[in-house]
Parts: C-alpha cells; structure tokens; sequence
C-alpha cells in the first residue's frame, strides 16, 4: 500500500517517530522536514517509486496525503 | 579445431606449469614452447636488495651519483680499482665509473685529499644522490 | 605472470599499483625523485631506486633513465600509473623496442587516440557520435553562416590555435554569427597571428559522462559502466560518481555499445575510458579516448567490483579477459572526493607543507587511497591531491550521507585542504537532485564558498 512505503520512507530519510507520520500530518510543521529534508524526500521517493518528481510538484507536497496521492496518479 | 579452440588451448596451456607442448589434429600442427629461460639481460647482478650503508663523512667530503646507475670501481674487470682507501687523490682524478644507459660517466675527486671511505660497492645499482666515496679534504 | 615489474609514478597510483602486485606476488621497483624518498611507495616497494631531483624532467618523465634502470634490474614490464609518462607515446614505444611490456595500449594505440583530429575520424568511420562540426577551415562570416545553418544553432566559433578561452565565440542565431565570426577571428589574429577558424555545435549544459572500458590482446573490449565527471573546476574533475543520475537504462546501453564500438576502431586493448558530453535531450557526443588508468577508477571498481588495476597487468602479462560484458553487473552506488591541499578561498591555490597529525575515516563501504601520512611532507613540486575518498552504498541518497560522515571524520592537520569544500557540496539541493552539470561549479562558487566560511574553516 503506497501509504505504508512512503510512511517508512519518510521514517528512514528524515529519521522521525513513526507515530508522527499520518496521512494528515504537515511535512513541516508536524514531521519538521526542512528545505533540504524536502530535497532528500524526494530523491528517495524518486528512486523508491522509480519516478520523477519535477520541483514544481515537489513544492505542492504539505502533507503525507499530498505525497500518497501524487504517486498513486503518476505510477 | 578452430581459432577459438585454440585460444583456449594456449590459456590454459599458458597457466599450466608444462614448458613444452606439440600437438596434431586433423591437418593442423600446432608446437607451443614457453621461454622458460631467464630473458637474457645484460650483466644479471641487481636483484638483492640495497643494505643500508653508514656514511662516516665527519670532515670529509661526499661524491654523490649524478646518475642512477651501475657504480664500477676500476676501468674493467681485470684491471685494479681506481682508488683505494687511504689513497691521496688531487682535484679532477677520476676515482670511479658510473654506466648509466650504455654511457661511462666519469666520478672526478671535487678537491684534492686522501680516501677516507669507499661507500658503494663494485658493480651495484646505485641511485641518483647516493654518498660512492668520502674523500677527507687536505685543509 | 610476471615476477617483477618497474613502477613509473608516485604518490596514491603508485601506492595502489604497489598493492596489486604484493597480492599478485609480484616485486616491484619503484623509481623515485629525491623529495619523495620518504614516501610510503619508496618505503614499501622491494627495490627502490632514486632517479633524479624533483624536476619532473630529470626523473618521472626521464624515459632513457627509466627503461635503463628497468632493464638494470630485470623488470619485465612498466607500469606507467596516470599523467606523467602515462599516455606518451615515445615511452612506450621506447619499453616495447627494449622487450619491456608497456602496461598499456600499443605505442601506436596511444599515438593514434592522441592526436584529436584522426581519433575524430576514426570515429566518424565506426557511427561514433562526434560533435558537429565544420570539417575543415572555415573562410568567412558567410561560409560560417551557413555551415552554423547546417549544425543547428546554438554553435562555438574557434580559433583552431586558439586556448583559454581566446578567439572564441559563441552565435545563437543568424543574426549573431556575422559579427561572432569577425570579432572572435580578429581577437584571433591579434592573439596568436593565425585566424584559422572553426566552427562546432555548442552543448549547453553539457554532462561529462566517461565509460570504462577494459580490453584484452585477443580482441575480447567490455564496458563497465559509466562515471559521471560533471563536478569539475576549470576542466579539473572534483568528484566523480557511478552511476549518473542523468542516464536513463535505455541511453546508458547506446552510451555503452557506442564506448565499445569506439574502443574496437581503435583496436583497442588494457584499461581506457572514452569520455562523451551529453546535453539535456539525450544527445551524447564523443569527445575523446584515455588511453590509461584513470584517477577515479576506485568509483567503477566499487560498483563492480572488478579490479581494474589486476585486470590491466592479466592482459599486459597476454591472459585473456576474466569478466564478459554480461557477467558486468553494476551495483549500488559511489562517489569519489578528491581531497586536494589547495585553499579553496585563495583560488584553490596549492598549499603543500608538513601534515601534522592525519586521521583517515574507515568503515562499511568507506575507501581511502592516499599514500599521506602523520609526518609525511606533501611536495609543491607534484600535483596537489592528497588522497581520494571513495564510498559505496546501496543508492545514491545514502553514497551522499555516508560521504557526509567520512568527510567529518577526515581530519588533516598542517595542510589547507578542499575538504570543507567538498562536505559543502555534498548538501548542496542541485548536487543532491543529481541533475548538476559541468557548469555547476562555476554557477555555485560564491554560494559554496560563504556556506564555508559559516560553519567553520577545515572543521
């Protein structure tokens, strides 16, 4: 299920409690990813999901939910 | 037997320790000879390692090698070394030899004095730099 | 195999070809100028043997005296490491003529993918891509207007003795060559008294992308994959990975076969590489073959863990390829540092001088090629890299993480180095996405070098 792989992706690259990561949850405020943890987010989901984030889409993501849902569309 | 068959033949032939295989197969001969022999160098002599030399040159003054090359103490085999310790030499003598690619260079006393230590030893490698002679200055 | 063999180089090469052959059984003879009898390679070789000063002339690049000490001490082969003697022609040709094995392509091999133009050609024979260009001299701005017409614009107007930059411009449209010609062969004329000029396609964001290959005396040439060389400063390459993030399976299988292909119009055979320049819409050029073993050949060794330097002295010795290209299986990923002592702030000006007290990080996946030392007197006479920190992970994002914390734990105490330089870059968001290009360093310069001064000077 896409939401379990992003959720340990999000786990391993920016080393945050799992209980912190819900669908819901803001990358920034509630997971505290900064600039460059946004960065290194996508590249591993790049390479996890074997697709490319353009950084236009990128800046869309403010929540988990917004990441589940990009790549279920773009699979 | 084709050209691949025989591809194989020499790599295994040439990891094996036979020095010496003749082989005919339908029309095609084929003779393979290692050359276990030494390849034949000049004078065969540097292969041990350089000991370390202690150079006494209190008040003396070194001849170092200009060159990296074979040190040789007398003009030839036969004849007597140009120098022997304890021997007075003038400015300009020539107190060995070094043969560096094909070519004798001469080693020259740089000031007139008595031999006071003969460093390297007849026909060694010796390298760029090397302390060959300690001549003790006359003064 | 052979049982001894003469080493024509210095510093970390030397220490890495010494190595091979201790685990090869092979004796070594290491020639030496006088600044470098204290170095770890002069310590560990079986004979070593002091050549001449530091002038690079009268000792490394002193071929008479090489091959005679070789034949002195009854080498069977030269191996020649990088730079130095390592792609001249003469040398090799010179060891051959003597019964010496040149550890390397032929004399003529060498001779042949040297010189630029005839390599051009060879290439053109064999459907290699080569960057469009005009073939031969072009006479004025109108002959100009229309072969630019022919290679598609952007393009480069040069000097053909031109360098640095000088009668050099470039003409993005019809309206620019006219005066881009004149102007640039003019500058030209005035800077080297020879106007002949060219014309060529100009890659924008161009990526230096090189492939290794290795090739065998019966003709059997493999690829092993690609080394992306974009992070360079003024030509001179700073950090090196495997694989690039910029090729997709399908480009890096036509990059590969193109490589071969290239290879075997040279009939080619050892350790090479052939360098391309692709540009943004998979378009990739042939720029040029070296015909030696490379600094950052540990990159491709990681992935594959082939060992290029054993593979080069089985083939000098007449055995066969022990890898085929399908057995070729790249894995993980690597990054090379290079670790310089240059002072980045002072326009990467050398700093040679005494190392104090060095620690060399270690650990999973973390290799460090230098032959410095605690003590160990680093030489202004030679080039300034000090070592090389290779690391291999299993992707790319964490290859950039383990880098992060080898660099941390490099500590080089007494000598300026790029080290800080190269941490920074290493969480730079262009350097991390991995779509950097050879004129990232130039673009990022002040960027990276406030970012150094903020968190601290060598850490």
């Amino acid at each position: 299920m896409t939401f379990e792989k992003v959720k340990e992706i999000i786990m391993e690259t920016l080393s945050c409690a799992e209980d912190k990561i819900t669908l819901e949850a803001s990358l920034k405020d509630d997971i505290g990813a900064d600039s460059l943890d946004a960065v290194e987010l996508n590249m591993a989901l790049e390479e996890a999901f074997n697709i490319s984030i353009s950084d236009e889409d990128l800046m869309t993501f403010t929540t988990v939910k917004d990441i589940v849902e990009y790549i279920d569309n773009n699979k | 037997m084709n050209i691949k068959d025989v591809y194989d033949l020499l790599d295994r032939f040439e990891n094996s320790n036979i020095s010496e295989l003749q082989l005919e197969i339908d029309g095609a001969k084929l003779m393979c000879k290692k050359n276990s022999e030494e390849p034949e160098y000049k004078v065969v002599r540097h292969t041990k390692e350089p000991e370390e030399k202690t150079v006494d040159a209190t008040n003396g003054i070194e001849v170092k090698a200009k060159i990296a090359g074979t040190f040789y103490r007398a003009p030839s085999p036969e004849s007597e070394p140009f120098v022997q310790v304890g021997q007075k030499v003038k400015k300009g003598d020539v107190i060995g030899l070094i043969e560096a690619m094909k070519i004798m260079n001469d080693i020259v006393a740089p000031e007139d004095g008595v031999v006071s230590q003969i460093v390297a030893s007849n026909e060694e490698l010796v390298s760029f730099d090397d302390v060959l002679i300690v001549i003790d200055g006359g003064k | 195999m052979f049982k001894r063999i003469l080493i024509a180089n210095r510093g970390e090469i030397a220490l890495r070809i010494l190595r091979c052959c201790r685990e090869m059984e092979i004796e070594t003879v290491l020639v030496y100028s006088t600044p470098d009898k204290d170095s770890l390679p002069v310590q560990l070789a079986t004979y070593p043997i002091c050549i001449g000063p530091a002038n690079a002339a009268k000792s490394y690049l002193n071929k008479d005296i090489i091959v005679d000490i070789a034949l002195k001490t009854e080498c069977e082969a030269v191996h020649p490491g990088y730079g130095f003697l390592s792609e001249n022609a003469d040398f090799a040709r010179k060891c051959e003529e003597n019964g010496l094995v040149f550890i390397g392509p032929s004399a003529e091999i060498i001779e042949n993918m040297g010189d630029k133009q005839s390599a051009r050609k060879l290439m053109m024979e064999h459907k290699v891509p080569v960057v469009p260009g005009s073939r031969d001299l072009v006479k004025d701005s109108k002959e100009a207007k229309r072969i630019a017409d022919e290679i598609g614009y952007p393009v480069l107007i040069k000097a053909s003795a031109g360098g640095g930059g000088r009668g050099m411009r470039k003409a993005f449209s019809r309206e620019e060559i006219e005066n881009a010609f004149n102007t640039a062969k003019a500058e030209a004329e005035s800077a080297f008294g020879n106007g002949d000029m060219y014309i060529e396609k100009l890659i924008l964001k161009p990526h230096h992308i090189e492939f290794q290959i290795l090739g065998d005396k019966f003709g059997n040439i493999i690829h092993i994959g690609e080394r992306d060389c974009s992070i360079q400063r003024r030509n001179q390459k700073m950090i090196e990975e495997s694989p690039s993030k910029v090729l997709s399976e399908k480009l890096r299988k036509k990059m590969g076969d193109a490589a071969v292909r290239a290879a075997k119009a040279a009939g080619y055979y050892s350790a090479g590489t052939i360098e391309f320049v692709l540009d943004d819409n998979e378009n990739f050029y042939f720029i040029e073959m070296n015909t030696r073993i490379q600094v950052e050949h540990p990159v491709t060794e990681m992935v594959s863990g082939i060992d290029l330097l054993k593979e080069q002295i089985r083939i000098a010795a007449g055995l066969k390829l022990s890898v085929k290209q399908e057995d070729v299986v790249l894995k993980g990923h690597a990054i090379e540092c290079r670790i310089n002592a240059e002072n980045p702030r002072e326009g990467f000006k050398p700093s040679p001088g005494k190392i104090g007290f060095l620690h060399l990080p270690a650990g999973n996946g973390v290799r460090v090629e230098t032959a410095a030392y605690s003590g160990y007197e680093i030489s202004p006479f030679y080039d300034s890299m000090v070592a090389k920190i290779i690391v291999h992970a299993p992707n790319r994002l964490e290859a950039i993480r383990k880098m992060r914390c080898a660099i941390e734990e490099f500590i080089i105490e007494g000598v300026i180095t790029n080290e800080a330089f190269q941490y920074i870059i290493m969480y730079h968001p262009e350097y991390i996405m991995g779509k950097y290009n050879t004129g990232f360093l130039e673009e990022h310069m002040e960027e990276l070098l406030e970012w150094n001064i903020e968190n601290g000077e060598n850490k």
